[in-house]
């Protein structure tokens, strides 16, 4: 602090009485106002998320599921309808499409939970926009997680691909995609989510399709490939970061 | 863990003696800080009262992150400014009076003259220069106060200290 500092600060930092009956009766309506408010139970996070998921986890997870079913007989149908051959060609195609679908999927129930967020989180408990986007996120991502499992559970299981070029073929564009919308939420309004968010999806697949027209997938899971996951990974743990500073203002 | 932090926990429990010390903790900055913007003792003393008030109706969603004299701070700023949009039809001054009863005459004069100097300071940066040296808050919780970025308000009490020295060139301050 330099000299006019010094000077400024002893210049405005005036000396005041006060007044202990107006202190009092400060106290006295403060004491009132806090009784007079409803009792608001404190739960920790753990039991938040509880709560979370009987309102919301339940029905993300049904349509994930549903999804997923929806995916795993569209494959089966295609496996039936087309040659061994032409089916290995379209893999990884169709398989970057069910990890766009994985998280496309799940858009439009966030999307509706963050745009009527009031109705949940007066039902659950007393808890932050951010908190709240948190739970949503999580509850999503279990879904999304299993969803790719199964996906590529059942692609392994077939002895169609190799276990690398199975993860590798999913979990890139399904990274991607979560990659994507993350972005958006965090640095758009969420009134533009669904209009992105399909433009998003849709470039995606149509960049998948034109990298099956020219032959363009990696044959299998390198180094590469290996680094392209994990920055998709850290961008996306980037976009969560930044939500959770407080940026996150659900919807005006 | 500070005692504020401590206080606040047990505020947010429901213990009254908690809420009492908290008061008695921020009151006299608080009365100090609306004094600077209400056009009379009594109308500071109100806007205090309804400071505490309000602060204690939004307590629940208040997040302690260390910030909590922010939080009051911008709550006091935001009713002074409603109470000065609705009830004070004079327009705020800054209180002459309240140094020139304990200093003496020259440094009362002095410092009239410094309180009359940041009275002349666009708002923006009055308010600034009132937070940091009047109410000794740290940058980043004027920062939190007045929802500026941290740099602006660095550079708005740059420019606002540049000004005031200025001032006080032309008039002959060594």
């Amino acid at each position: 602090m330099n000299e006019l500092e010094k000077r400024l600060s002893a210049a405005l930092r005036t000396d005041i009485e006060i007044d202990p009956t107006h202190i009092n009766r400060t106290i006295l309506d403060v004491q009132e106002a806090c009784a007079a408010q409803p009792y608001r139970p404190r739960i920790g996070f753990k039991q938040f998320m509880l709560l979370q998921a009987r309102f919301y986890g339940v029905r993300m997870w049904l349509w994930q599921g549903l999804v997923l079913t929806a995916m795993l007989t569209g494959l089966n149908l295609v496996k039936i309808n087309i040659t061994l051959q032409y089916l290995l060609r379209m893999l990884p195609f169709l398989l970057g499409c069910c990890g766009v679908a994985a998280i496309t999927a799940t858009v439009p129930m966030l999307y509706r939970s963050i745009r009527y967020q009031m109705h949940e989180t007066e039902c659950a408990c007393y808890f932050s926009g951010v908190q709240l986007l948190w739970a949503r996120l999580l509850f999503m991502g279990i879904g999304v997680l299993l969803t790719l499992i199964v996906t590529v559970g059942v692609v392994i299981g077939q002895c169609w691909l190799g276990t690398g070029c199975a993860i590798l073929y999913v979990c890139v564009p399904c990274l991607m995609t979560a990659c994507g919308y993350l972005a958006i939420l965090a640095h758009t309004e969420l009134e533009r989510l669904p209009v992105l968010g399909s433009v998003l999806s849709g470039s995606l697949v149509l960049v998948l399709r034109v990298m099956l027209h020219f032959d363009w997938y990696p044959q299998q899971f390198g180094i590469g490939s290996g680094l392209l996951c994990l920055a998709l990974a850290l961008l996306c743990v980037a976009q969560v970061r930044h939500l959770a500073d407080g940026t996150y203002t659900a919807v005006s | 863990m500070t005692r504020e932090d401590q206080l606040i926990r047990q505020c947010k429990a429901g213990e009254k003696d908690a809420l009492d010390e908290l008061i008695r903790m921020y009151y006299p900055d608080i009365l100090r800080y609306c004094l600077w913007h209400a056009p009379d003792r009594q109308s500071a003393e109100d806007a205090t009262h309804e400071t505490f008030l309000k602060a204690i109706r939004h307590l629940d969603s208040y997040v302690h992150r260390g910030y909590f004299r922010a939080f009051l701070y911008r709550i006091a700023a935001n009713t002074c400014v409603d109470m000065r949009r609705n009830k004070w039809s004079s327009a705020a001054s800054l209180p002459d009076d309240l140094v020139l009863e304990e200093c003496g005459y020259r440094k009362a004069e002095a410092d009239a003259d410094f309180q009359r100097m940041v009275g002349r300071l666009p708002v923006e940066q009055r308010e600034l220069v009132l937070l940091r040296f009047a109410q000794q808050l740290t940058l980043r919780e004027i920062a939190e106060v007045t929802g500026l970025p941290l740099r602006t308000v660095q550079s708005r009490l740059r420019a606002a200290l540049k000004k005031l020295k200025s001032s006080l060139l032309e008039g002959g301050w060594e």
